[in-house]
């Protein structure tokens, strides 16, 4: 599936789901002096989005340029591979927000570091601990003490 | 005239030893911040004013002139070299400037874009100087109609320009003002599409797409890439100096865009973003090698970074004269002048001279200060090139995500950041262009306002948009953009096809 159709049809699928979500607004009849209410800019922005992915679909299909145009001299066609390494690089950055405030910023930066370093940067443990080490501790340094910002302490070790 | 005399004597106060002093520290620290993903000249500011609070109104504003400028040059470094901007304003530096770093050529782009800054910065408070009487009268004459005339235009201009494909750019503002329609319509209190989750009341922060859709989405991009096997891209090879070349070719694009940059940031509401966008529109126009444009053509550095760095002036002055922010960081020092206990507006020229022109002239030397520090430090932000890929990218994960989580210690916030890495890892793939959701973000909810607001005024007439003037003007300039970049692109597919037939035979054998 050549990239443009693949947008196209993906442009397609969030308009109709963000148009149907508009529907599903609930509006009081109050708007004073507003004579559009808070519908009307969506549905212009979901119908457009709709014109413009049914463009792109009409004019891969009809000329045959869309896919040579594609494959670009950076073509990147992940394997499967790539994608589920970003897929699992995701999933652990939504673990690491998920426990951030029960373990408390510094060990769970730390790890974090350290397990995704150790799957990229592998062999080379002891630069990855240092590394870990010294980078969660300046951005400690840097955001509560310098800049002031409040991060999670663990309700552990807070005693 | 009266303006210049009133700034020399500016120029006593700004040049007092502690203000100096405190302007150094502003500037040092705004590039500090600018350089970290997604800490833009706005959050820098705001992160600083509590630092402020013993100093005299006069130094703490001149501290916080100087993160501006700081914080704005540090976006253009993180634009440049990683390909993550600091704010909006630093977007359109990301389409040439990362560029040059992939040929290798960081150290020139760090160099091209400190000069621009500083000239477009110098033109700027010149015209400022000048003008900022007259211009905060045409300013608020600005009504919802013409405003939004505009944002249609530097919408459809950035689209149509940003990447090869005026459809996809298309898809990517649209996308970025759906997103922009998230959160509690102001005018009538109804929740939209924040399916229930509080946090999205506010809307989804600017700033949690930046380093989502950039800086993350670039980490998920580059930690692909390598687990691919594929190549990583050229170390910096280039010296830390721009050629004499560069000099001459950006003193067209600096000179044109720092007027631009000048006005478009006067308009209310209208800040760098706009500016950086409309100076790299015109650049693309004018200058010859509009095709190359995106390639890392040092014009295309120039332009939006004199523009975007005009735009700090030229928002002053709606800021100082009216109250009326002319940029989201505007907006905070506005915040800051009311903490002090001043009263922005016309009077405050009158009653705060030393103030308002004290302000002003330090804004000169702040701008020569960045100039000055920023030549030297660039072989070391250079150097942070040199490290190896595999560290670098987790590194630049976790701050973001830390970055995110010090706004609002929202984990809502980081976790939305994260989606955006996902969502620019897939418009990676697409070769979906990444500015124009952006840019669309940032003015999305303007946009809507200043459309019903017109609406409003109309009564629901959309007909009010051809009979103004100003607006239609910009219409139909709209108008004559999408046809030329439709034309265009049907010129290139053809250009293309003739030109790189070996492109097609070795994409063929590199598929499995």
């Amino acid at each position: 599936m050549t990239r443009n159709r693949t947008v196209s049809l993906l442009g397609l699928a969030i308009a109709a789901l963000y148009l149907y979500a508009t529907t599903q607004l609930q509006v009081r009849d109050t708007a004073v002096g507003d004579p559009l209410g808070p519908k009307a800019f969506p549905i212009l922005l979901g119908l457009s989005l709709a014109g413009v992915s049914f463009f792109m679909l009409a004019s891969s299909v009809r000329s045959r340029e869309d896919t040579r145009l594609d494959t670009g001299s950076d073509t990147n066609e992940p394997r499967a591979s790539a994608l589920i390494i970003v897929g699992g690089m995701a999933l652990s950055a939504f673990i690491y927000v998920s426990v951030l405030d029960l373990v408390g910023f510094v060990p769970a930066t730390f790890i974090f570091a350290l397990s995704i370093l150790l799957i990229f940067n592998r062999r080379r443990t002891l630069t990855n601990l240092i590394v870990s080490a010294g980078f969660t501790a300046s951005l400690y340094l840097l955001f509560d003490w310098f800049l002031g910002v409040a991060l999670p302490v663990s309700p552990l070790l807070a005693q | 005239m009266e303006s210049i005399t009133a700034l020399i004597e500016g120029f006593h106060v700004a040049l007092e030893p502690t203000n100096l002093l405190y302007l150094l520290i502003g500037v040092l620290l705004g590039m500090l911040v600018g350089v970290l993903p997604g800490l833009g000249p706005a959050t820098g500011i705001a992160l600083l004013v509590p630092l402020t609070f013993g100093l005299d109104p006069t130094t703490a504003l001149i501290m916080l002139a100087g993160t501006y400028y700081g914080a704005m040059y540090g976006g253009a470094v993180t634009s440049i070299l990683i390909n993550a901007p600091g704010d909006a304003s630093a977007v359109m530096t990301t389409l040439d400037g990362h560029q040059m770093t992939r040929n290798g050529r960081a150290g020139a782009a760090l160099a091209v874009a400190a000069l621009s800054s500083f000239t477009g910065g110098t033109i700027g408070i010149i015209a400022l100087t000048l003008l900022a009487l007259p211009l905060a009268n045409v300013a608020t004459s600005f009504g919802p109609v013409e405003i939004f005339a505009l944002m249609v235009f530097a919408m459809t201009a950035i689209a149509s320009l940003a990447g090869r494909s005026p459809s996809k750019g298309a898809v990517s503002t649209i996308l970025g003002l759906i997103i922009a329609t998230v959160g509690l319509d102001l005018q009538t209190g109804v929740d939209r599409y924040t399916f229930g989750v509080p946090e999205l009341q506010d809307g989804i922060h600017i700033i949690v797409v930046i380093i989502g859709l950039f800086a993350v989405g670039e980490v998920f991009h580059g930690l692909a890439q390598l687990h691919d096997g594929k190549r990583e891209f050229p170390q910096n090879t280039g010296r830390i100096w721009c050629t004499r070349t560069d000099l001459r070719r950006i003193i067209a694009p600096v000179l044109r865009s720092g007027p631009i940059g000048f006005l478009v940031g006067v308009l209310p509401g209208a800040g760098g973003s706009i500016a950086a966008m409309l100076g790299y529109s015109i650049e693309t126009k004018v200058t010859g090698r509009s095709r190359q444009l995106g390639t890392g053509q040092v014009e295309g550095v120039a332009a939006p970074e004199a523009a975007n760095n005009a735009s700090v002036s030229g928002a002053m002055i709606p800021m100082l004269s009216l109250g009326i922010p002319g940029s989201s960081a505007t907006a905070v020092l506005l915040g800051a002048l009311i903490l002090y206990g001043l009263q922005p507006g016309p009077l405050l020229f009158e009653n705060q001279p030393d103030l308002v022109w004290g302000l002003l002239s330090s804004m000169y030397l702040g701008n020569l200060m960045l100039l000055l520090l920023a030549l030297p430090l660039v072989g070391l932000f250079v150097r942070v090139l040199s490290v190896p890929r595999q560290i670098l990218l987790p590194l630049i994960l976790v701050l973001s995500l830390v970055g995110v989580y010090s706004i609002n210690a929202s984990a809502v916030d980081v976790n939305l950041t994260i989606f955006f890495g996902v969502v620019g890892y897939v418009f990676r793939l697409l070769t979906i262009p990444l500015a124009p959701m952006i840019l669309a973000l940032v003015l999305g909810s303007m946009m809507e306002q200043a459309f019903r607001q017109a609406m409003t005024i109309s009564g629901g007439d959309p007909t009010i948009f051809l009979t103004n003037p100003i607006s239609i003007g910009l219409l139909i300039v709209t108008a004559l953009l999408i046809g030329g970049s439709l034309m265009l692109g049907r010129f290139t597919t053809s250009h293309a096809k003739s030109r790189e037939p070996q492109l097609d035979s070795s994409a063929e054998r590199r598929k499995p």
